[in-house]
């Protein structure tokens, strides 16, 4: 489970996120969704402990993040925008680490690092630095370093970046696997369709405030749209996307 | 001036947003990367204060021998010979990316010549030289203005800052040369054993340089003019302070031609070594030469000794940094011809049976080594490119305190250890006394940890949680030097007094523990109070 009250985080002047409610409860897919900068990141950095949130409070598995950060980590799983990871590791040793953070007994780390590495097709590629993987290669590690503790709640930053076809498909469907077993998933993402199919509910968030929560259909009633893609442009103020683009063509055109 | 360059070569536009896109670049490399602009400009203030502080430090020391020394020209070529030694130290480790193939993959797709670029990332290099040669040098500069005038502390300028850009062509010119030499599948292996005979090189040349220098002065207080001695580039800039001041023979014009000559061969081989097509051809070596896979089954057995949780994660972590980073290889392997040094040149004022006076006094260099050891791998174990990924550490259900303390761990019983094995081995060797040595070796053993203890104290980092800044080595470590040399100088007085009797030796070693429990006990406070507060940096 996840809730927040009135969390926010700014930085100086600049309000990142601002006043967010959320309640994301076990067994749910939340689409968290947004423009560029507008605050899902930040949201997550303060769900996950990785920031301290300026007001408000949060709580990941019952636990508050502020106050029992420990409680809380032990049971969150975590897949980062960037795809950051110590690349001079390889791929088995960098799972072999976030066991160790986690404080998984060594048997256990080595049998789910084991598993996990073939489901996610990189056994082969197990003893091979992380920098030489592509960013794909790269965001299957991260996934399964998420699952290795097997978390009570996942945060996932853009998952599926990277990702070729059949691995997209099988992070998906272990995203809803685990979402039947009563996990509770928090999914950022720009690629809206996939949110629109996978997410049982979505939160829109624009410029640190929250602007739209509920089923893509009920979204799609509100803003008398009938696409998500439509909705999130009339949300979020974009214009659209014709129009945009004419104006990008005249504008390399323009002497 | 568009005129002059575009008869170079190269376009003065293209010149110009390069040179200052890489400058923004480090500037803000060094600023660090933090959430909001006001708190960077502070800690920015800070770290520009204390890079000049620390220079200026380094250059009182040629002030006060410009003042003291009857010779202009030793005076300049030791001046020009410390100079090469610091900025080369600096180029050596934070400005090698010149030969980058980073720069490849973004300029690639772009209408940029050859000649463009290398003259964009020499302008990069030579300004960071230049502002590093100042600070060091001003205050040796004011020296010569008041005792030989303006014109010869103008010419002092120049030969500082001509041996300081010779320096960093050279070192740019070899690392071009290397890459360009050794094929793709050995480059990564070659470019390590080249950094560590380039530092053995720099070190040596600089202890052996000064060692000279100082008993020329010694004994006659005047620069002989040796055939030998005239070979060392630094007496060829020190030669400019003779000829502004109307008092150069024959020799010291043709000094100043062959240093003249020398900047002008180093800047022609380099800009013909380093293009966008020569980085395009160590992209594609370091391309292939990371295609590799590790070989399986290999391991490094001292990490066993951390078995699990915080200390394991750590120890991988840091021995990956020490198999794929080679500034931190070079940190630590750096060490052992430095040692070997330190015994051949400081000879009996370094190695002697520690409980007896030496026989020569002299600086207790090996000793300050011990003592700084510990600390210089820490410093660097804080920084990584990689800084991104410590995410980790604030994502998952770790003890802060144990993993700044697994740091701390893991370097004493991977590197200090064993590196107080090899000196013992050295000083048993030269001293024949094994039981003296194993004390005294033991006691330096728990005062360098006591300084890494006070290292984590005062400056309580996550490992590998900050980016790497250029030319930004911190204040705290060159003050924490500096202590560590009075430590080390009092070690080297009273060392006989330490052991005179079982009694004292043991009231030695009292102390340090007991210094050490305080110390300790003071981090946790202080790491839970700090880490409480900190905030991932990526």
């Amino acid at each position: 489970m996840i809730v927040t009250e009135q969390l926010g985080r700014d930085y100086g002047s600049r309000m990142a996120v601002v006043d967010l409610n959320l309640k994301v409860v076990p067994g749910e897919i939340l689409g968290f969704l947004g423009p560029n900068g507008a605050g899902k990141t930040t949201t997550v950095k303060m769900l996950t402990g990785l920031i301290r949130p300026s007001h408000g409070r949060a709580w990941v598995a019952g636990f508050d993040i502020v106050e029992q950060p420990l409680e809380a980590k032990r049971r969150l799983g975590y897949v980062p925008e960037a795809a950051a990871v110590y690349d001079g590791l390889t791929a088995s040793e960098y799972l072999e680490l976030l066991g160790c953070l986690h404080h998984l007994d060594r048997v256990v780390v080595g049998t789910r690092r084991e598993e996990l590495l073939a489901l996610f097709d990189l056994r082969a590629d197990r003893d091979r630095r992380l920098q030489e993987f592509s960013k794909g290669m790269r965001q299957k590690v991260l996934f399964a370093a998420a699952l290795m503790h097997s978390p009570d709640v996942l945060f996932l930053d853009e998952p599926l970046d990277g990702l070729d076809a059949n691995a997209a498909m099988v992070v998906k469907e272990v995203l809803r696997q685990l979402a039947a077993q009563g996990k509770t998933i928090l999914f950022c993402s720009h690629i809206l369709d996939v949110v629109e199919r996978m997410c049982t509910r979505i939160v829109i968030i624009n410029r640190g405030r929250q602007i739209a929560d509920g089923t893509a259909e009920a979204i799609l009633r509100a803003t008398g749209t009938s696409t998500l893609e439509a909705a999130f442009a009339r949300l979020t103020g974009s214009g659209s996307a014709a129009r945009v683009a004419s104006q990008v063509v005249s504008a390399i055109e323009r002497t | 001036m568009k005129r002059a360059f575009d008869r170079a070569g190269v376009d003065f536009d293209q010149w110009k947003a390069l040179t200052i896109a890489a400058l923004k670049i480090d500037v803000r490399s060094a600023q660090g990367v933090r959430g909001n602009k006001t708190a960077r400009q502070g800690p920015f203030a800070t770290q520009i204060a204390g890079q000049f502080l620390i220079f200026s430090g380094l250059g009182v020391v040629i002030a006060v021998f410009v003042w003291v020394i009857d010779d202009a020209w030793l005076a300049a070529s030791v001046g020009a010979a410390y100079a090469m030694f610091t900025i080369g130290m600096i180029v050596f480790l934070d400005h090698n990316s010149i030969v980058s193939p980073a720069d490849y993959v973004i300029l690639a797709p772009h209408p940029v010549t050859s000649r463009t670029y290398f003259a964009a990332r020499l302008a990069n290099a030579l300004v960071f030289t230049t502002a590093f040669t100042a600070m060091l040098a001003w205050l040796p500069v004011l020296s010569f203005l008041f005792r030989y005038g303006p014109a010869a502390a103008g010419a002092a300028m120049l030969s500082f800052l001509g041996s300081s850009t010779a320096t960093t062509l050279a070192i740019l010119a070899a690392y071009a040369a290397i890459l360009r030499t050794f094929g793709a599948e050995r480059i990564r292996r070659v470019l390590s054993y080249a950094q560590l005979i380039m530092s053995f090189a720099m070190y040596g040349g600089f202890l052996a340089g000064t060692d000279r220098l100082a008993r020329v002065a010694a004994a006659r207080g005047a620069l002989s003019r040796s055939r030998w001695l005239l070979l060392a580039p630094p007496t060829w800039f020190g030669s400019y302070v003779e000829i502004a001041r109307g008092h150069a023979g024959g020799v010291h014009v043709v000094l100043a031609l062959a240093s003249i000559a020398l900047l002008a061969g180093l800047a022609s081989t380099l800009g013909g070594r380093l293009s966008l097509d020569y980085s395009q051809r160590i992209a594609e070596s370091m391309a292939r030469s990371e295609s590799r896979p590790r070989r399986a089954g290999r391991a490094w057995t001292p990490i066993r000794l951390f078995a699990a949780g915080e200390a394991r994660a750590v120890a991988l972590l840091i021995r990956s940094q020490f198999q794929n980073d080679l500034k931190f290889r070079l940190a630590v392997l750096s060490i052992l011809p430095l040692t070997l040094f330190y015994a051949l040149y400081g000879g009996a004022a370094s190695i002697h049976d520690p409980f007896e006076q030496a026989a020569r006094p002299g600086a207790p260099l090996l000793l300050i080594a011990v003592l700084m050891f510990p600390a210089t791998l820490r410093t660097q174990l804080t920084s990584s490119d990689a800084f991104r990924a410590s995410w980790i550490f604030f994502a998952t259900p770790t003890d802060r305190m144990r993993v700044i303390r697994a740091a701390k761990n893991v370097v004493v019983v991977l590197f200090l250890l064993p590196y107080l094995g090899f000196l013992a081995a050295i000083f048993m060797y030269m001293t024949g006394s094994i039981w003296h040595v194993l004390v005294h070796l033991a006691l330096i053993g728990f005062l360098s940890h006591l300084g890494l203890q006070v290292l984590v104290l005062l400056d309580p980092a996550l490992p590998f949680s900050r980016p790497l800044t250029k030319g930004q080595s911190p204040g705290l470590f060159f003050g924490f030097m500096m202590v560590g040399s009075v430590i080390a100088l009092l070690l080297e007085v009273f060392s006989p007094f330490l052991y005179a009797s079982r009694v004292a030796t043991a009231a030695a070693f009292a102390l340090v523990a007991a210094a050490s429990a305080i110390v300790d006990r003071r981090t946790r406070a202080r790491v839970e109070q700090q880490t409480a507060a900190l905030e991932f940096g990526g």
